[in-house]
């Protein structure tokens, strides 16, 4: 599902990337400056606990298999220390433990210096250095948290919990800026730095956490505009060079992932009722960084002539994929809200119902067969088949949620899915006969902020 | 076909609703308020509402704005938000969660009542805040701007 893009206007010099590499040793120092702040007036600490339960029928989303219900659990600390009036310095750390979607960790969210460059009666211009969120549809900034996302699990198909790490927070520098209007206010912001990228999404992508992933170069760009308070409409963008570099025992070879990202997206928030739309187009450029048991296959019947002439292995693959979602949330009263969702993805909008994906697999696995059972000379490549589903996934989704209080909120829902586009590539892999087209996901969570 | 028999359907129960979703707009009874050494300009319906929901943290002489607000169920404030920042109460609190979990921007401080708004703004350089009545204008350390 790797994948969207458009040439990148520029390429970063040797000297922004010198000079992203010191804003990350910097990153640590700040978090430990901002925790040595007592608390006063010019200071803000707080946070929150989230416990739920996830019961997975039919499907391996966060690993569960139904047999269990998974434990999900998120506890955040941040804190905000104003320097002076244009200095300010914030940070949050965070523990999640989502299945094995993401592993058990401990993780400083975000740790940045915000000073004020300009303000006047009608525009304000702020930048930031050090590690920040990125600017990412309605929502990329906040999925992790229960009181400002709209469901439990975000839509999939725009926020997927495997490559999170792609889009979620930067280590570098940004400019953002506010500009009023006679009939509302539009933001700007913009980001040049690094991905923070941990080992799960090297496990998530490429099924092996001994691999490695280095994000080369990375950029965000992202304008809103909100016009009198109840619409909001806004446009992202983001640019990711990621090298892979594979591990002895990788089942992947070495390759590069340019990766481009569009999120267009509308809000409209009513009394009683807020309509939600996102639409994300990716283009994903993936140079080698093929399966060693596809190129081993390949291989062995070039190097046997008198075998019928291979596929060709193409050594760079360019991937457009589409994506959308539409949320409807309905405020029954002051605590209780009713959410209705539907998201889907395309994995490949050439291929969108998935049926040449799985005609060139069960080719490959036919021949793969044919080769393990020739005498003598035979090899098992194990190239399994890979079924049409793999390559789109459609979610509806039903939930509610209860606030009785600012403090605690408490999020129950339904979700039904029908195929697997967006599952961990390890889980793929380990799973790939026994994943269901049809599936179906429960979510419970409650959660305390303080 | 059938499946987008659902697709017209929301868009009309959409457009109605669009059209019956107004917002009553009595600004009159509520008067926003600034320390009264403070400068800070005219004062928008649009600028208020990129103030309080704390887009624009500073005065334009340079000085932090700082946000007092009252109990977001409190009824003057869901009265105050809706008619007079165009916002429901609902719409504030996520962007200042927002704020408070991406480290970007500020969140307001929260006052008990109107009584504990006028002495926090009287006091508290920089600030602004609502109430829904007029304070004495003369001597007091307050002055209204909307």
């Amino acid at each position: 599902m790797l994948a969207w893009f458009i040439k990148p206007p520029f390429n970063t010099t040797t000297a922004a990337l010198g000079a992203v590499n010191r804003v990350r040793r910097l990153i640590l120092p700040l978090a430990a400056l901002l925790i040595s702040f007592p608390v006063s007036a010019d200071s803000h600490w707080g946070g929150y606990i989230s416990l739920g339960t996830a019961d997975a029928r039919d499907n391996s989303f966060y690993d569960l298999d139904g047999s269990n219900p998974g434990l999900l659990t998120e506890v955040v600390l941040n804190g905000r220390h104003s320097l002076d009036d244009r200095l300010q310095l914030s940070g949050q750390l965070m523990y999640r433990n989502k299945g094995k979607t993401q592993e058990e960790e401990v993780r400083l969210d975000y740790a940045f210096l915000d000073y004020t460059l300009a303000s006047s009666s009608n525009s304000e211009y702020h930048s930031f250095l050090g590690r920040f969120k990125n600017s990412i549809g309605l929502q990329g900034s906040t999925l992790d948290v229960p009181f400002s996302r709209t469901a439990s699990i975000l839509p999939q198909s725009i926020y997927d919990e495997i490559s999170r790490d792609l889009y979620v927070a930067a280590d570098g520098i940004a400019l953002q800026s506010t500009h009023l209007f006679a009939n509302g206010e539009l933001e700007f912001m913009a980001t040049l730095g690094r991905l923070d990228m941990g080992k799960q999404l090297t496990a998530n992508l490429i099924g092996d956490y001994e691999d490695n992933l280095d994000s080369k170069d990375f950029y965000n760009l992202g304008v809103e505009y909100s016009f009198a308070g109840q619409w909001l409409v806004g446009f992202d963008h983001v640019y990711a060079d990621i090298e892979h570099s594979a591990s002895a025992a990788s089942t992947y070879q070495s390759g590069n992932i340019e990766l481009e990202r569009n999120y267009l997206f509308l809000r409209y928030s009513a009394e009683s009722w807020e309509l939600n739309l996102e639409y994300l187009y990716q283009d994903a450029t993936i140079d080698n960084l093929l399966p060693n048991n596809l190129v081993g296959l390949s291989e062995f019947i070039t190097g046997n002539s008198f075998l019928p002439p291979a596929p060709p292995l193409p050594t760079r693959n360019d991937t457009t994929s589409d994506s959308y979602y539409v949320q409807l949330r309905y405020f029954l009263n002051e605590q209780l809200t009713l959410m209705l969702g539907y998201d889907v993805i395309y994995a490949n909008r050439d291929d969108k119902n998935g049926r040449e994906h799985q005609q060139q697999y069960e080719q490959l696995s036919q021949l793969s067969d044919f080769v393990a059972e020739l005498p003598v000379i035979g090899q098992d490549f194990g190239v399994n088949p890979s079924p049409a589903y793999s390559q789109y996934q459609k979610t509806a989704t039903l939930g509610l949620s209860w606030q009785p209080n600012q403090d605690w909120m408490l999020m129950f829902e339904y979700h039904r899915v029908k195929g697997s586009a967006v599952m961990p590539a390890r889980i793929n892999k380990q799973l790939e006969t026994e994943r269901h087209q049809h599936s179906s996901l429960l979510v419970f969570q409650a959660s305390y902020r303080f | 076909m059938p499946q987008y028999r659902y697709c017209y359907l929301l868009i009309v129960w959409l457009s109605i609703a669009l059209c019956f979703s107004s917002t009553s707009t009595a600004d009159d009874v509520y008067r926003v308020i600034v320390p009264a050494n403070l400068s800070p300009g005219e004062i928008s319906k649009n600028r208020l509402r990129a103030i309080f929901s704390m887009r624009l943290q500073h005065w334009p002489d340079g000085q932090k704005i700082r946000v007092f607000v009252l109990p977001s169920r409190s009824e003057l404030h869901t009265h105050f938000s809706r008619d007079v920042l165009g916002f429901f109460p609902y719409q504030l609190k996520r962007i200042w969660n927002k704020n408070t979990f991406t480290g970007i921007g500020s969140i307001p401080v929260e006052v008990i009542d109107e009584s504990a708004m006028l002495s926090a703004v009287a006091k508290t350089p920089g600030a602004i805040g609502y109430l829904s009545f007029t304070p004495e204008q003369e001597g007091s350390d307050v002055s209204v701007v909307y």
